[in-house]
């Protein structure tokens, strides 16, 4: 500090003071060209990186929805521009024909019902029996406990495949534990040997989501368990207090507590049974079937027709859009419900805490 | 008076128990018949060759004939055998490479991200066999959309390649690669899910500490994001492992059907598919404990 002459100490301080506010000028000066040139270098980095990000998603999203979005104006073209190799996205004249096809063949609306019917009811069935089991498992001590989710976790590693063949047989002549024969008793028909054929009835999903075992039930149990833990325990213990019973608790506090996890869930399980071919071909062979079995006989049909020669021979592409317009149809009910509910599905995942 | 307490105590820790196995008893039930049974019963179909009549099944003893005997086809061997036990290798680190890579782009915030999430998570809504088969071009069996959305025409690369000199196998390792392109968007979709959630359980704070002290994002990600989403990496490839193996396309899972439902041989479709449950059972084991140890854990207080 300068002390001037002939300047009292009063004036000397206030001249020190404005030598300092003189150099911080100058640092702030200096920090912010700095920061200047950063922020502008940022500002280049995170155009670039959005553009590029951009080009990625658009990308990848291309791959996934090229076929699907190729699938929709081709159901509606006609004949002709079918076979005109010139139109590929926008057809010229448009057509309800190849739709109708379809529509009949898959039989559609009764399959369409039969397929909500089954997944529907196999989701409810499923809610009700994974949250029980899953509380069971969050909230009670008991021996064992361990060991038994343990075998959960293990229904849902071990592969369908490795069951289905005994299930098929079983379902073939169900017989539990002689209740087959107790029905007979009470009908009157002759009961030695027993046994009622499950196959072809929605009874084939329907049993074993109830009893917790159905398609992924395991993956539900596991997701109401810890959904349950996450619940704190002051809830519980305040429904004791006022005397309701382990039910009852269930029944009035974890269940509102629990809505979202129940829908997750429960749409979860609408589009897997949905989608579930393979088993749904096992177990449904003649009379009412669901949409995936009967969009896959319209496919074999259609294959069918065209290695042996039929008389009213389609070209390979008019077979392509019918199944196409059939695989539209078979989708647009899940797409519809996506549009509608794709939220739950996606912030499912944290809301139910698989995270941990 | 200490006496009744602990009975008391007692009697409660036995009502809480058989509460809880009241609770659970559906599954238990559902377990015994319509698991566990199955189960052994394919066990011992894999043992005996069966018949169905319309009466029932019969049984005749056949030794370990129906799991040897598929092997004596060359053709399975190299149609179904070892793509089926092949497959995971090529797709699984791929899958989770894509959809960490993915799932930290969908967690930056920019416009239209909720669309963008929708998107990537479509497939798992429409994946059907039946409509993969169609999707693919393989439904009618004809090969137009496959080709039409493949990066690389294999064929062409691949005599490239070979005349290039490279060795068989690494040419192989390619084409698989490049086959795989396409399937792997349509598989990870719950896997981005799964690594989105595990994302955003990372406090942004330790981010903007990194940034402070002059991180680059590079570092970032190796340094804080890896770690911290290292259980999610755990049960993202476990579930690519098991995904690959069970999954509609593979070929050893068509081989098991097919020998049932079409050839009607159950006993060698059971003894395959009790076969392959082994093995998928230990592979999974065996990555579980490798990836266990390098599995780091934050301790949340």
């Amino acid at each position: 500090m300068r002390i001037r002459e002939g300047k009292t100490v009063i004036d000397n301080i206030v001249l020190k003071r404005i030598e300092d506010i003189k150099v911080k000028s100058r640092i702030e000066q200096c920090l912010k060209s700095i920061t200047n040139d950063l922020r502008l270098k940022n500002k280049i980095v995170i155009t670039v990186w959005a553009i590029v990000r951009t080009f990625l998603l658009v990308g990848l999203g291309f791959i996934i929805l090229y076929p699907l979005l190729n699938m929709i104006p081709n159901s509606f073209m006609s004949s002709e521009d079918v076979l005109d190799p010139s139109v590929v996205w926008v057809p010229k004249s448009l057509t309800l024909e190849h739709l109708k096809l379809a529509w009949f063949g898959l039989d559609y609306p009764r399959a369409l019902w039969k397929t909500i019917q089954l997944s529907v009811g196999s989701a409810l069935c499923q809610l009700v029996c994974c949250s029980i089991v899953g509380y069971g498992f969050a909230r009670f001590r008991f021996k064992g406990r361990e060991f038994l989710f343990g075998l959960v976790i293990f229904t849902i590693i071990v592969p369908p495949p490795t069951i289905f063949i005994p299930l098929y047989v079983q379902y073939r002549f169900f017989d539990f534990f002689g209740i087959s024969r107790l029905i007979a008793m009470i009908t009157g028909n002759n009961y030695t040997n027993y046994t009622i054929n499950l196959l072809n009835t929605d009874a084939t999903f329907f049993l074993p989501s109830i009893l917790g075992v159905g398609f992924r039930s395991g993956l539900f149990v596991y997701v109401f368990r810890q959904f349950f833990r996450g619940i704190p325990k002051e809830l519980e213990e305040a429904a004791k207090i006022d005397g309701c019973g382990a039910f009852k608790t269930f029944l009035k506090i974890m269940v509102p507590n629990a809505i979202p996890a129940f829908i997750t869930v429960f749409l979860f399980s609408v589009v897997w049974h949905w989608n579930e071919s393979i088993l749904c071909n096992s177990f449904y062979k003649t009379g009412n079937v669901p949409l995936a079995v009967a969009l896959q006989l319209m496919f074999s049909r259609i294959q069918h027709s065209m290695e042996v020669g039929a008389t009213t021979d389609l070209p390979i592409e008019l077979r392509k859009t019918i199944g196409n317009a059939g695989t539209l149809l078979f989708i647009l009910p899940l797409i519809i419900l996506y549009i509608f509910t794709q939220r739950y599905f996606i912030e499912g995942v944290e809301t139910t805490g698989i995270k941990e | 008076m200490k006496k009744v307490v602990k009975k008391r105590k007692f009697a409660q820790h036995r009502r809480e128990a058989w509460t809880g196995i009241a609770f659970i008893s559906p599954w238990i039930i559902g377990f015994v018949f319509l698991f566990a049974r199955p189960l052994i019963m394919s066990l011992k179909f894999a043992f005996h060759k069966v018949n169905f009549t319309a009466k029932g099944i019969t049984m005749q003893w056949f030794g370990i004939r129906n799991f040897l005997s598929p092997f004596d086809d060359i053709n399975f061997v190299r149609r179904y055998f070892r793509p089926g036990l092949t497959n995971f290798l090529y797709v699984v680190p791929l899958a989770v490479i894509f959809s960490l890579f993915v799932a930290v782009i969908l967690n930056q915030k920019f416009r239209g991200r909720t669309f963008a999430r929708a998107l990537f998570f479509l497939p798992v809504i429409i994946a059907s066999g039946v409509v993969i088969q169609m999707l693919r071009g393989r439904g009618l069996q004809t090969n137009m959309w496959a080709e039409n959305v493949y990066v690389f025409n294999s064929g062409g690369v691949a005599a490239i390649l070979a005349t290039a000199g490279l060795p068989r196998q690494i040419i192989r390792v390619f084409t698989e690669i490049s086959n795989r392109i396409y399937d792997i968007v349509w598989v990870s979709g719950v896997q981005i899910l799964l690594y989105l959630a595990g994302l955003q359980s990372i406090p942004s704070s330790e981010y903007e500490a990194a940034k402070i002290e002059g991180a680059t994002g590079w570092e970032c990600f190796w340094k804080i994001t890896w770690p911290r989403i290292s259980p999610m990496t755990l049960v993202v490839v476990v579930y690519s492992v098991i995904d690959a193996f069970t999954n509609v396309s593979n070929p050893l899972i068509k081989f098991i059907y097919e020998e049932f439902t079409a050839r009607g041989n159950a006993g060698a479709s059971s003894a395959m598919a009790w076969l392959y449950f082994v093995i998928i059972f230990a592979v999974v084991i065996v990555i579980e404990t490798i990836i266990s140890r390098y599995v780091f854990y934050v301790n949340e207080n």
